[in-house]
């Protein structure tokens, strides 16, 4: 946690605003539809012309622009640069001087060629001198878009190296996160391929591959620029992502702390976002809702996962607080730089909770792996436990001499006890008829061992029905481990019925216990069917035993997961 | 000789039966087979038996309760059991031998040769007695054993804080089960060879041993010698 927020003053200390030179300005901004280069002369009159705040020509025309510049060389000294973005490709002139080109222009769609959608000119040095100066843009649109035309259009002016520098300052924090998210995103990626299909690292790895292609799309124009036509495609990526993030976010988080009705929640919340996509009106007003809407919503989840006290909930609300409250107090667009550095400090909390849930998975699957291999070492342990092996050899011992038929019969009945153990030893379930067979070949066994019958006979069982290893098995030899049985023969009866709707297997044994007996219940044996019901079926069985005049019968019950 | 055995397994109890008879032969008085010490526990109240071959789950709770109870009567105890890994632990209590499973016949003579040559002691690995005091079984550590004094049929325990126990087993029977530290001195008399401070000779041919505690008792006149060149030793 606090390594978290050392590490949040650490990016946010990465961001200053610089403040603007106010050295040079420009002040009556003016156009007038038409071509003609007299337009470009300082001393042309041009009063009657239209002024640019009030809106740029509707259709796809050449123009001129006329701007007078008030220049004070010693505030602001040379060299002086000019940022232009518009619709358009223009030529530059500085008091009727040519000083720069962007794009070529023309008088239909075939003869001009798109310029960059930012510009950014140098006034030459010798003619950057103090008091007005007249500065001209003779302008071809095109290739305009029919939507903000009138509206696009941005000049100023500041020191020449510090624009240049400026776009790469200004770029450089979006561009470093857009790399670690990347990285982040190819290595959930990756973990939900490889490591564990865990759908909250699906979902974090979509996440921050929206929000890099977002930082992309946003700092595309800063970074590498384009020409003005494609300025409206590239705003409709950056809508497209916006509402994607917007989307998964919320989505993320209801994965991430396992809340209900994911899909519902989910086909609301990308409606919500095509509604304001498609009546909020400019660009930058829809996305700012978009994610307003979405990191509220978030918010909400992440609040009401705290409340159930769902691991990680916390440092998500942290997270999500510090986006929310940034752009609360500190005024800054969404489409702004500052955003995404916040953005970054909520996928790091996101990315501890995640690191903490794989630590408590981890720690899961080593247990049930511990778990699994314990029970198979008790499984086989069975047939190797002293008392079973050694009085079943000395048995042996005895059927040789008295009677060499009978004592071959005995060895086959322990081998197909092996055998089928062993088939078993690795197995998490396996058909009820093989639980039979091995059940059939320990009651052979202790046949032959006490010199007399036990047989087990069955009611509706279904031989294809899974259960766990030797449970059956177990019961059996709880039986003849506290009962007496003397002579003649001894029949033990499983039944197969539905109770409740779960599978319920019962073991008739009949009763005779020994004098003095006090319980009936074996640690072990138990602890052995226990363990086995429970990694089967989790929480969805039962255990009960019960005493009857004749009968000492247990009946375990399990539900399938449905 | 009168032989109880305990055994749960028929056919084990089968092999021991024929093997007892191979190797006694006449000199069985009676054999009678329990499956559960329980089940035989009237017979013994009512019979003076010699030995008891006792099988024992040992891995079990109350395993080696049973062994405890059965070491502390008069008749000698010989385990049969299948948990040989336990055998250590029943000789540190008393019994006489552990056969362990499947065995043989002359592992069971071996056993028995204990049992019928009294001379024989001394390998005994016994760490404990045990006794029976108003119907409950205590466990006595042979160290705090001063000496043991023949009573009637049975064995009076004297121990290093004074006080005394009554045990089953008469001396002869005590002897087989006791490490060879413990020497007969005289016919109604063990002691720990650790115990005896000096060796008094008084007129008369008579023999008394002074212990730590300066104590006396009696030295038969018959185990002097062979006392003395323990005590020299």
């Amino acid at each position: 946690m606090y390594r978290t927020f050392v590490l949040l003053c650490y990016l946010l200390s990465f961001y200053s605003f610089g403040g603007e030179d106010r050295g040079t300005y420009i002040k009556d901004e003016r156009y007038k539809v038409g071509d003609d280069i007299r337009w470009a002369a300082p001393d042309f009159t041009d009063n009657h012309w239209k002024a640019v705040f009030d809106g740029l020509p509707k259709e796809q025309t050449v123009y001129w622009i006329r701007s007078h510049v008030m220049v004070d060389a010693q505030a602001s000294p040379a060299p002086m640069g000019v940022y232009t973005t518009t619709f358009g490709s223009y030529e530059l002139y500085w008091d009727g001087q040519l000083i720069d080109k962007s794009g070529v222009v023309g008088t239909d769609q075939t003869s001009e060629t798109p310029g960059p959608i930012v510009n950014i000119s140098r006034v030459p040095d010798d003619a950057y001198t103090s008091g007005e100066h007249i500065m001209s843009m003779r302008i071809s649109s095109f290739h305009s878009p029919d939507i903000a035309r009138e509206a696009y259009f941005g000049q100023f002016f500041a020191p020449f190296e510090h624009l240049q520098f400026n776009r790469y300052k200004k770029n450089l924090p979006p561009i470093m996160i857009l790399g670690g998210l990347l990285i982040i995103a190819l290595y959930f990626l990756q973990l939900y391929w490889i490591y564990a299909r865990d759908k909250p690292f699906l979902m974090f790895s979509l996440l921050c591959f929206a929000v890099s292609a977002l930082l992309m799309t946003e700092s595309y124009k800063g970074v590498f620029g384009y020409t003005y036509d494609w300025h409206i495609f590239r705003l409709t990526l950056v809508s497209f992502f916006t509402g994607l993030v917007s989307v998964l976010l919320p989505l993320f988080l209801l994965y991430q702390f396992e809340l209900p009705f994911k899909k519902r929640l989910t086909l609301a919340a990308t409606l919500v976002m095509l509604a304001i996509n498609t009546w909020v009106s400019g660009y930058d007003f829809s996305a700012e809702m978009m994610f307003a809407v979405a990191f509220v919503w978030a918010l909400v989840i992440a609040l009401y996962a705290w409340k159930k006290h769902k691991q990680g909930a916390m440092l998500t609300v942290l997270g999500l607080l510090i986006v929310v409250l940034t752009k609360a107090f500190v005024p800054f667009s969404f489409q702004d730089s500052l955003f995404f550095p916040s953005f970054g400090i909520l996928i790091l909390c996101v990315l501890t909770t995640l690191t903490q849930r794989m630590k408590v998975t981890q720690q899961e699957r080593n247990e049930a792996l511990v778990n699994s291999a314990q029970l198979e070492i008790m499984l086989l342990k069975k047939n190797i436990q002293p008392h079973f092996i050694l009085n079943t050899l000395t048995s042996i011992e005895q059927w040789i001499e008295e009677e060499p038929q009978t004592a071959v019969k005995f060895i086959d009945a322990l081998a197909d006890e092996f055998k089928v153990m062993n088939a078993m030893a690795d197995q998490k379930q396996v058909p009820l008829a093989q639980e039979l067979d091995l059940c059939r070949s320990h009651l052979q066994i202790m046949s032959y061992r006490k010199d007399m019958q036990f047989e087990l006979t069955t009611t509706n069982t279904n031989p294809e029905l899974l259960i766990p290893p030797a449970i059956i098995h177990t019961l059996i030899e709880n039986a003849l481990t506290h009962n007496i049985y003397l002579q003649g023969t001894i029949t033990m009866t499983l039944t197969q019925s539905i109770v409740d709707q779960g599978i319920c297997l019962e073991l008739a044994a009949p009763l005779n216990l020994p004098k003095n007996h006090e319980s009936q219940s074996s640690g072990t044996g138990l602890k052995y069917i226990r363990s086995r019901l429970e990694e089967s079926y989790p929480g969805l069985w039962d255990l009960q035993e019960q005493q009857t005049a004749e009968h000492w019968i247990t009946k375990l019950i399990f539900w399938e997961r449905t | 000789m009168n032989i109880v055995m305990v055994e749960d397994e028929v056919m084990v109890a089968r092999r021991l039966t024929k093997f007892c008879q191979a190797i006694l032969g006449d000199k069985i008085d009676s054999l009678k087979h329990f499956l559960t010490l329980d089940d035989g526990e009237e017979y013994l109240a009512e019979h003076s038996i010699d030995l008891l071959l006792l099988d024992l789950n040992l891995n079990g709770q109350d395993g080696f309760d049973i062994l405890k109870s059965s070491v502390a009567a008069s008749y000698q105890t010989i385990v049969v059991s299948a948990n040989i890994d336990r055998a250590l632990e029943a000789f540190e209590y008393g019994v006489l031998d552990f056969v362990a499973k499947p065995f043989k016949q002359e592992r069971l003579e071996k056993a028995f040769d204990r049992l019928l040559n009294t001379q024989e002691h001394g390998t005994a690995q016994s760490r404990y007695l045990s006794v029976k005091k108003q119907g409950r079984i205590e466990v006595i550590e042979l160290q705090n054993i001063r000496y043991i004094r023949a009573a009637s049929h049975y064995s009076e325990l004297v121990l290093l804080n004074g006080k005394t126990e009554l045990h089953d087993k008469n001396l002869e029977r005590l002897l087989m089960v006791l490490p060879a530290r413990f020497e007969r001195v005289h016919k109604s008399y063990v002691v720990p060879m650790n115990q005896i401070k000096t060796l008094l000779k008084h007129p008369g041919s008579k023999y008394e041993l002074k212990l730590h505690n300066d104590e006396c008792i009696p030295l038969g006149r018959t185990r002097y010698g062979a006392i003395r060149e323990k005590l020299e030793d």
